[in-house]
């Protein structure tokens, strides 16, 4: 009797340790705990027992109504068997075998409500962002507040929403509001305090190498950080993207690159100095935020071992760069509407076709607003040699206004738009990221509207979401639809994939609930067990 | 006029409800935007107003806003939608068989302001009491953090205490010091289990459901049970916290650990 008491006590001791910083280096393992799954972004999962062959039998174990949801952007992280799942000011911890709370945290003092993108996880605590932002540290067990730190100020145009990453004791949180006018940064905070260790600008303050790039506005000139970055622990290197430069639509008076908006960003963790940038679409006029994930992979390209990033960008292509200089490599097209530029130069910069910058009367021009892809995950498999992403084949109508700009009052220099009767099509596309061959394609029915990601397995099977509702499963290696479920709303989430129990599940969120599937086994009948309550 | 769904008097009627929802849109968007009494959260006009609601209002709503023959003032959600102003208005003007008070204005205002007081979260209301020595109680040996953690540190047997300032009330902190099962906390139930393949395990329910059991251990560790694998359940359902106390510790003793509670989510 003892000895089974004893040696729970130990495996339950083993299974709450703290969470490492090697154990982020670990993940995704049997855990998922980060927003990207892995440092590397490589949206792979190791996990087997969900397989080509097996997947039809995956059915809904569970489903969580998050409290007050209308889109829910968030991606879950999962740690010994809990889930965080975050929406709006609020962060729940459920049982990932049922589904059920174990504690939830709203935060009552925030002064503003935007979407979250999820949460981190070290030592014991769990982080995330209110949308007016504060980081906020809970105690994962208990979800006890430790602290709420002040990192941005809603009065500057921010806002926040990005999930956190958390770094070898820091925590590196970003920021958002770019369409408004903002200076997007990125801070680090120290994990145990919430003590901010650094911060870096994404836009030159006037007068700083870059600034020259600028004309009026730089103050305001955006390059927002909203989404999570990866990270390089070898070379102790985050990789962070940023987004457009303000206004938005409207560049006549910023006429330049506008550095370092719609980049990439290599960021010394220590310190947060930047050891390189790539610009992906300088002085841009379309709002193609780069945000999209720099996805770190060691390939063997040109015959020899290379450090690289895959990046899927809004503006329509698909890069290759050397992670350790930034060096651009190669780049693809990602879709086959695209006709702002006839390709990429040898440095990497975008060969411009003249007449595609937005106009008071509205420019058609494609890809549209959203971009070629956005914030959904990707998923690389070095065994097949092919990175899955989202794509979406759409033109807008771009239009401009050269009214004086206003920070902070919903002014965006413009707009843009599909014409009636020109929505566009989602993709789910294998490319082979070095050569820029196009595999196989899943093409999607549905109204243009997701925001879904897509996670692979080791097994190949990619798990995704469509631009129906549905969560599906598709063949890695052909694009060949194993399963399907419908959600009964949109899906703008990423999905995830953990094992607890010994059992492989699988988990994404729609507009308003959290779904959770497994494979299929015969429910037991329950017997209810003689309860005395005293 | 085939095609005519509504008849005059409807029209007329939905005229009025028109107005009438036009007027409450309007009422709704005065109320948010409108200032603040500048008695509210005035420590001394709160003051003022606890002394006033002693004398004439306890008897019927309970010494601390409990409830009694009237209804509970410490539930926000019974009264929560009424603004200042029609607050003011029912006190001096009566509702029911509440009789008026007719009281002189700022004696009126101050009774709002105490009343509201008993609602606001802890953390934005001034309390008498010595936080330090407060704190200095919650961490001695054998004191609360035995059982409740604040900033990481602490036991798991209570809820954890972090953010309490913004999450309850001053009558409610103290209340829960010396009456622990008037208003439970779900989730500090606590089941001693034994398994059916033997062994015993205990711990605070988290969740309970007919399907499964998640436990909190004594160190912290959560262990979700699936009810299959339990053979029998003894669960505990009054609060484990002693509800003694109001005689072990002091008047100054409790009053101070208010004062202390009431800053956890201060930040």
């Amino acid at each position: 009797m003892h000895r089974f008491t004893l040696s729970f006590y130990l495996l339950a001791a083993t299974a709450w340790a703290q969470v490492t910083f090697e154990d982020l280096r670990q993940s995704p393992n049997q855990n998922w705990l980060t927003y990207a799954g892995g440092y590397s972004g490589q949206g792979l999962s190791p996990l087997t027992q969900i397989t080509p062959e097996n997947a039809q039998n995956l059915t809904p174990k569970w489903t969580f109504n998050v409290p007050k949801a209308k889109g829910l952007r968030a991606r879950p992280i999962v740690a010994d068997g809990v889930m965080y799942y975050t929406n709006t000011n609020a962060i729940y911890a459920l049982d990932a075998r049922s589904g059920r709370v174990i504690w939830r945290y709203v935060d009552t003092q925030a002064k503003k409500e935007a979407v979250n993108r999820g949460a981190a996880i070290f030592g014991n605590s769990v982080y995330f962002v209110t949308s007016d932002c504060f980081l906020v540290s809970l105690d994962r067990r208990t979800g006890g507040l430790a602290w709420r730190k002040q990192y941005g100020n809603i009065k500057d145009g921010v806002f926040c929403s990005s999930a956190p990453v958390a770094v070898n004791g820091k925590i590196i949180v970003g920021t958002a509001g770019g369409d408004e006018g903002m200076r997007g940064y990125l801070t680090a905070m120290d994990a145990a305090t919430g003590k901010e260790l650094w911060r870096t600008y994404t836009i030159p303050a006037r007068g700083e190498p870059g600034s020259e790039t600028w004309g009026n506005y730089i103050e305001y000139g955006g390059g927002a950080t909203w989404l999570s970055g990866t990270y390089d622990a070898a070379t102790n290197t985050l990789f962070w993207t940023t987004g457009n430069p303000w206004p938005d639509f409207y560049g006549g008076d910023r006429k330049g690159d506008n550095l370092y908006s719609c980049s990439l960003l290599a960021l010394d963790a220590e310190t947060g100095k930047m050891k390189w940038y790539f610009q992906f679409t300088p002085g841009d006029w379309h709002d193609w935020d780069a945000q999209s994930w720099p996805i770190l992979a060691d390939v063997q390209y040109e015959g020899k071992p290379r450090k690289v990033i895959f990046h899927a960008n809004r503006n329509g292509f698909l890069y290759l760069l050397d992670r350790e200089t930034g060096k651009y490599l190669k780049s693809s097209k990602l879709i086959d509407n695209l006709d702002w530029a006839s390709g990429i130069d040898a440095k990497g910069r975008p060969i411009p076709i003249p007449g595609k910058d937005p106009t008071p009367e509205g420019n058609r021009v494609c890809p549209g607003v959203r971009g070629a892809t956005n914030w959904m995950s990707q998923s690389w498999n070095p065994a097949t040699g092919l990175l899955s992403v989202v794509v979406l084949e759409q033109c807008d109508i771009f239009t401009s206004s050269s009214k004086t700009p206003e920070p902070g009052k919903n002014f965006a220099g413009g707009g843009a738009g599909p014409a009636p009767k020109d929505a566009g099509q989602f993709y789910l596309r294998a490319i082979n990221p070095l050569t820029g061959e196009r595999k196989w394609q899943y093409p999607m029915t549905g109204k243009a509207e997701m925001w879904a990601g897509v996670t692979g397995t080791v097994t190949g099977v990619l798990f995704a979401g469509d631009d129906d509702g549905h969560v599906i499963a598709v063949d890695a290696k052909s694009g060949k639809h194993l399963w399907h479920y419908q959600t009964g709303d949109n899906i703008y989430a990423s999905p995830v994939t953990f094992m607890v129990d010994g059992k492989q599940y699988v988990s994404i969120a729609n507009a308003t609930s959290v779904f959770t599937f497994g494979l299929f086994e015969p429910v037991k009948s329950v017997p209810v067990p003689p309860m005395k309550i005293k | 006029m085939r095609y005519r769904i509504f008849s005059t008097v409807q029209l007329h009627k939905i005229f009025l409800l028109s107005c009438s929802a036009t007027l409450l849109w309007a009422q709704h968007a005065k109320d948010d935007e409108a200032a603040k009494h500048p008695f509210m959260g005035n420590p001394d006009r709160i003051e003022a107003g606890r002394k006033t609601y002693l004398g004439g209002c306890a008897g019927c709503h309970g010494p601390e806003g409990g409830g009694g023959r009237g209804p509970s003032l410490i539930e926000r959600g019974a009264w929560h939608p009424m603004t200042d102003d029609n607050l003011y208005g029912t006190i001096q003007k009566g509702v029911g068989i509440m009789p008026a008070a007719n009281l002189p204005t700022d004696r009126g205002w101050e009774l709002v302001a105490f009343v509201r007081s008993l609602t606001a979260p802890a953390v934005e209301m001034k309390a008498p009491g010595d936080a330090t020595a407060g704190e200095k109680l919650f961490w001695s040996t054998n004191g609360c953090s035995g059982c409740h953690r604040i900033g990481g540190k602490g036991g798991f047997a209570g809820p954890d205490l972090s953010n309490i300032g913004r999450t309850s009330t001053l009558p409610k902190l103290r209340r829960s010091i010396v009456d622990p099962d008037f208003e439970r906390t779900p989730g500090f139930e606590r089941a001693d289990l034994t398994l059916r393949d033997g062994s015993k395990l205990s711990g605070l329910v988290k969740d309970r459901t007919n399907y499964r059991l998640q436990l909190q251990l004594k160190d912290g560790t959560l262990r979700s049970v699936p009810v299959e694998t339990i053979e029998t359940v003894e669960l505990t359902k009054p609060s484990i916290m002693p509800a003694d106390y109001k005689t072990k510790l002091t008047r100054d003793d409790i009053t101070n650990l208010v004062s202390y509670l009431r800053q956890q989510g201060a930040n």
